[in-house]
């Protein structure tokens, strides 16, 4: 269809010519760039999240590692030494526990302390 | 312009975005009405538009005129909003309208005043298939040309064509239903 013929039978042109916009001016600005603020600090604080779990990840991975050459060990240590190996074994496992959930902001002893 | 305002967006200057701001909402706000037909949803269509115009402004390449890039994420939008909403405007049946009819609908509307003739066209777009109006909206008032609705629209170009045909049908058909008296102010 060329442009051209439409116009020709086109009276909606000539309708139309003086109309710049048909609904009434808005004001968003305000509103935008409070969005777009919100959404940048939401940003922030995805990236923080992600360093933290990162942080969290190579902790949890450097503990179990030794947890894993602790219990390594347990076969051929005696009783004295097997018990030691096994309750430092449960510690670490409490303490890895212990930073995942403070680091994902569970904030554990925080509310503990709000409780009693 | 554009591209001064775009690179100290994209130095950090956040405030610098209050430019495409002012200069394009208008336009959005009537892209994005005429096929969501709701100001507030509108609205919301235009914010987010712009929010995600921020966030991929590195996408855009300058080549390109901002204001067709800015213009196609708010159709989309657009578009996505009324899908979630499941509003589906399609046209019932096929419609023509008579020479005569036209002639005598043209000569009504003519008789109109520039701010009663805004309230009808504000009307009748409200009735019309979202994506005739849009057609409607960047053909006839934002003045677009075919390449540039395509370029928005991302529609081909015998889509465009087509839903340009039926718009003008739609839009003669709602103004037929419509009574211009209402619009006409008294003294």
């Amino acid at each position: 269809m060329n442009i051209n013929i439409m116009n020709k039978e086109d009276h909606l042109k000539d309708i139309f010519r003086e109309i710049d916009n048909v609904n009434d001016p808005i004001d968003l600005e305000e509103r935008v760039l409070g969005a777009i603020a919100t959404q940048e600090s939401l940003q922030g604080k995805i990236g923080h999240y992600k360093a933290k779990a990162m942080m969290a990840l190579k902790l949890s991975v450097g503990l179990i590692a030794v947890l894993g050459i602790l219990f390594s060990f347990s076969t051929n240590v005696r009783t004295m030494e097997y018990s030691i190996v096994t309750y430092t074994a449960v510690i670490l496992t409490l303490i890895i526990l212990f930073i995942q959930l403070e680091i994902s902001r569970t904030r554990t002893v925080k509310n503990h302390k709000i409780t009693t | 312009m554009d591209s001064h305002y775009i690179d100290e967006v994209l130095k950090g200057n956040s405030n610098a975005f209050s430019y495409f701001i002012k200069t394009y909402q208008n336009k959005a706000f009537g892209v994005a009405v005429s096929i969501v037909k709701s100001e507030d949803d509108a609205k919301d269509v235009v914010q987010d538009s712009f929010v995600a115009a921020y966030s991929s402004l590195h996408k855009f390449r300058v080549e390109s005129k901002f204001s067709t890039w800015f213009y196609r994420i708010v159709v989309n939008k657009a578009l996505q909003f009324i899908k979630q909403e499941k509003r589906k405007h399609e046209v019932v049946g096929e419609y023509s309208i008579s020479d005569g009819e036209r002639t005598a609908l043209n000569d009504a509307i003519g008789q109109l005043e520039k701010q009663e003739l805004k309230k009808l066209i504000k009307a009748v777009f409200e009735k019309i298939p979202a994506k005739e109006a849009l057609v409607l909206q960047l053909f006839y008032i934002d003045e677009q040309n075919m390449v540039e609705i395509e370029a928005i629209t991302m529609f081909t170009k015998s889509n465009v064509k087509v839903l340009l045909h039926r718009g003008r049908t739609s839009f003669y058909k709602v103004l037929k239903e419509q009574n211009l008296n209402e619009y006409k102010y008294y003294e």
